[in-house]
């Protein structure tokens, strides 16, 4: 212990009487610069790129708005894509507007389905900024731009012809345009083999 | 100022510096002061930076901090520690301006070595420390400070200050065992 603290100590003294003495130390050579500039380079680059690559790939699908605030969720039955943050949204066609679109919808007959008279309103959700929709027996609609949307479930009693109806409408919650809409009529015991669990249970 | 030391042992607080005992009222004492201080510093300085032209600068700037700052000295006596201290932050600051600098530059090839070529072990296995306790080993053996003393001019606990110079001590001795 006692030679280490000698030669400390000595060690010490040394250095001050060396670097008080600029003649004991060689001109200082010019600084080069290594190989490790060319790796710091690279090690910038891939920085930079790992955080531009993924702003610029979030940028461009932007388009499709805001990936990132998309969630989905439940409702009624229904699965929801939509925009988080959608707090505050007002649909200009009420709740009685919406449903008596979805009725007259199913009394039409549009599109070559049974035209059901009678239906009554089984549930009825207003839903903002939705890029799509799918519903319990799976299947699928999808809304293109947002739209803000009634989402509304219908049933019908049995009537000649069909014993039982359900029926699940988008009501354009601006419009009152019918957006997308699905209709099963059925007669018991022969249920359709997309029914859901919601179906009416045949008699 | 070496003349003061004991040869093998490091120095008592008492013998650092000729000037600190006594009152200092020109600027010309002051100017002697520091001057006569400068030549420990830049060692301190060299301890932690390993590199005599980061040194010089920071010893520079502890210099005119010092002038700046003199009148708030409350303690002419402790001038030594309070310059140490000063060197000490000057040193941490340049070595942390000069830590990417120093990383992609090449590195230097002997020069420290060849300076102290009397004890080349003992140098190289003091340049392995880490700088804090290359710090402590200055403020030990080359100012003669204690350990209390030491902790106070680089801010830690008296405690951390003896773990950093039984560690650095404990790793000198096994490097040059080797």
């Amino acid at each position: 212990v006692n030679q280490l603290d000698e030669r400390l100590s000595t060690y010490h003294r040394g250095l001050v009487a060396s670097l008080a003495s600029p003649a004991a130390y060689p001109a200082d050579k010019p600084r080069r610069t290594s190989r490790r500039w060319r790796f710091a380079a690279a090690t910038l680059l891939g920085v930079v790129a790992a955080v531009a690559v993924p702003l610029v790939v979030l940028h461009l699908v932007s388009g499709t708005p805001g990936r990132a605030s998309v969630i989905t969720v439940k409702v009624s039955g229904f699965t929801v894509v939509e925009e988080a943050d959608t707090n505050g949204v007002t649909p200009r066609i009420n709740r009685n507007q919406a449903a008596s679109a979805a009725l007259q919808w199913l009394a039409s007959g549009e599109g070559g389905m049974p035209a059901i008279d009678g239906a009554r309103i089984v549930t009825s959700s207003f839903r903002a900024d939705v890029y799509s929709v799918t519903w319990a027996d799976g299947s699928y609609s999808t809304t293109g731009p947002p739209e803000n949307l009634w989402l509304i479930t219908l049933e019908a009693p049995g009537q000649p012809g069909w014993q039982h109806t359900e029926a699940h409408v988008l009501v354009d919650g601006d419009t009152g345009d019918i957006s997308g809409a699905n209709q099963y009529s059925y007669n018991c015991p022969t249920a359709p083999a997309s029914a859901s669990p919601d179906y009416p249970a045949c008699p | 100022m070496s003349a003061q030391m004991v040869e093998g042992t490091a120095p008592s607080p008492e013998t650092v510096g000729r000037a600190q005992a006594a009152p200092l009222s020109t600027a010309t004492d002051v100017a002697e002061l520091l001057e006569e201080a400068q030549p420990r510093l830049l060692a301190l300085a060299y301890s932690v930076l390993r590199d005599r032209g980061l040194a010089s600068d920071a010893v520079q700037d502890t210099m005119e901090r010092a002038l700046r700052a003199w009148s708030t000295l409350r303690s002419p006596a402790s001038s030594g520690a309070w310059l140490a201290k000063i060197c000490l932050r000057q040193s941490s600051r340049l070595r942390r301006k000069e830590l990417l600098r120093s990383w992609l530059r090449l590195p230097r090839d002997g020069v420290s070595a060849e300076l102290l070529a009397a004890d080349i072990d003992l140098e190289r296995a003091i340049a392995k420390l880490p700088p804090r306790q290359r710090a402590i080993l200055a403020l030990h053996y080359l100012y003669g400070f204690s350990l209390d003393e030491s902790a106070g001019v680089l801010g830690v606990r008296p405690g951390t200050a003896r773990s950093h110079l039984a560690r650095a001590l404990n790793t000198l001795r096994q490097e040059l065992q080797q």
